[in-house]
């Protein structure tokens, strides 16, 4: 084997230019044949984040739903994902629509994305104190559907082409109402 | 740069950092913050600050939300996806066992390892053994000890295929085959070798008794699975199974001229 060479991983795939990993790609595999090993394996990689998307939006009880909700529709809906779909819209699109319900609000694809914009200039480059408090308090103050996107792009592997699918709007929109939610959460935890 | 461009750049920052922009609008964010140190403080804040809210934010599911949970009954069991083909491709297959006058089917999750290797080459694999033509393939195959002294490997170069090298998995050798627009062509080695065979040497249609070719579906591909003498082979491509059954007829049962 010595003359044999390796050769580096490299993007090939697909076309869409997205590395995949191989092993998640296993596991979707055998998840869309019903694996359930498979199955648990994709459950584990996301079942935090979804978790800590739901208890940051709505209580516990509320959140264990949600998180009922995401689990079924994996393993309902696996079987019938495309080999190059991303997979974890499957669960998080469900968290998605299973909060938006649950907090009531408006369909997204209505709120103009200027309703989304903070008025004045961008916040100071200036340290932010180490404070958790702070921090869950800066979170709460954004409006409910701006912290419904932002949480997703914080804490989920979605992209954010993904997330402005599971809410109906376009990507610019989505980038727009982060900036929006990000000066917002930097300039309460510099207050 | 002015002032509305550097609102601009600001606007991207939070987006920027997640990895989230289009590739042109990064190029000019990443060139505004080589520019400009205020930037690169900006963007430092908001960095800290939503590292500060994720890692504060972030909580482990409870233990009975971990688990699966009770999972439905498979109606496909693992490893027999590969006899749920449709109305279209069992057709198909009758047409081709008709043609090659047998009807021996193979176990049909002899098949499933074959996925493993198409999506090891589709992703760029780790360990593809490079080499340009076949017979540097086989070289190099047969100092690894993967081929046997003498073996070749089938050049598919002349049905416009660019060879790739070739990944070992398992018992199952794959030669990696590109088609021109990218696509992904198998020539897989069973644990008897039998792809290392040159076209006249598998077989010759002249005795009535060809080998009999099975065809499945497989994610978007096609596969074409054939047993001579007890040695399995297959060729695993994009697209759909009629033009690859073609491709392996010109492939395998040409005569060699």
């Amino acid at each position: 084997m010595a003359e044999l060479r390796l050769l580096p991983r490299r993007d090939r795939g697909s076309g869409t230019g997205e590395v995949l990993d191989l092993a998640e790609a296993r596991l979707v595999r055998r998840a869309r044949h019903r694996d359930p090993q498979a199955l648990g394996a994709l459950w584990e990689r996301v079942v935090d984040d979804a978790w800590s998307v739901a208890i940051a939006l709505v209580d516990e009880d509320q959140a264990i739903a949600v998180l009922l909700a995401a689990r079924e529709a994996l393993i309902s809906g696996a079987p019938g994902l495309r080999p190059d779909a991303r997979w974890v819209e499957l669960p998080f699109g469900t968290v998605f629509d299973e909060l938006h319900r649950r907090l009531e609000l408006p369909a997204l694809d209505s709120i103009d994305g200027s309703e989304w914009t903070v008025p004045g200039p961008p916040p100071d480059p200036v340290a932010v104190p180490r404070d958790p408090e702070a921090a869950r308090r800066a979170v709460r103050f954004a409006p409910p559907a701006l912290r419904l996107i932002y949480l997703f792009t914080l804490l989920t592997p979605c992209t954010l082409d993904g997330i402005a699918r599971m809410a109906g709007i376009r990507p610019s929109v989505v980038r727009h109402a982060r900036t929006a939610a990000t000066w917002r959460v930097l300039r309460e935890l510099q207050k | 740069m002015t002032a509305s461009e550097r609102a601009e750049i600001i606007r991207l920052l939070p987006c920027y950092r997640m990895e989230q922009l289009e590739p042109d609008a990064a190029d000019r964010v990443r060139r505004a913050l080589h520019e400009d140190p205020s930037l690169r403080e900006l963007l430092a804040t908001i960095t800290d600050a939503e590292r500060l809210c994720a890692a504060t934010l972030r909580q482990g599911a409870p233990a009975g939300l971990r688990s699966l949970g009770p999972t439905p009954e498979p109606a496909v069991r693992l490893g027999a996806g590969w006899a749920g083909v449709s109305g279209l491709l069992v057709a198909l297959v009758l047409a081709i066992l008709v043609r090659s006058g047998q009807a021996a089917i193979p176990a049909a999750g002899a098949l499933a390892p074959l996925e493993d290797l198409l999506i090891e080459a589709r992703v760029g694999g780790e360990g593809l053994i490079a080499a340009s033509t076949p017979t540097a393939l086989a070289q190099r195959l047969q100092d690894a000890g993967l081929l046997p002294p003498g073996a070749g490997v089938t050049d598919l170069g002349a049905h416009g295929l660019v060879l790739d090298g070739a990944m070992v998995q398992g018992d199952l050798l794959a030669v990696v085959w590109r088609d021109t627009d990218g696509g992904v062509v198998l020539g897989v080695v069973g644990p008897s070798l039998a792809i290392h065979r040159t076209a006249d040497q598998i077989h010759r249609p002249d005795t009535g008794t060809g080998p009999v070719l099975q065809g499945h579906s497989l994610q978007g591909h096609a596969v074409v699975y054939w047993d001579v003498d007890g040695q399995g082979c297959a060729l695993v491509a994009a697209g759909g199974l009629d033009a690859l059954v073609a491709l392996a007829f010109r492939a395998v049962w040409s005569p060699v001229g």
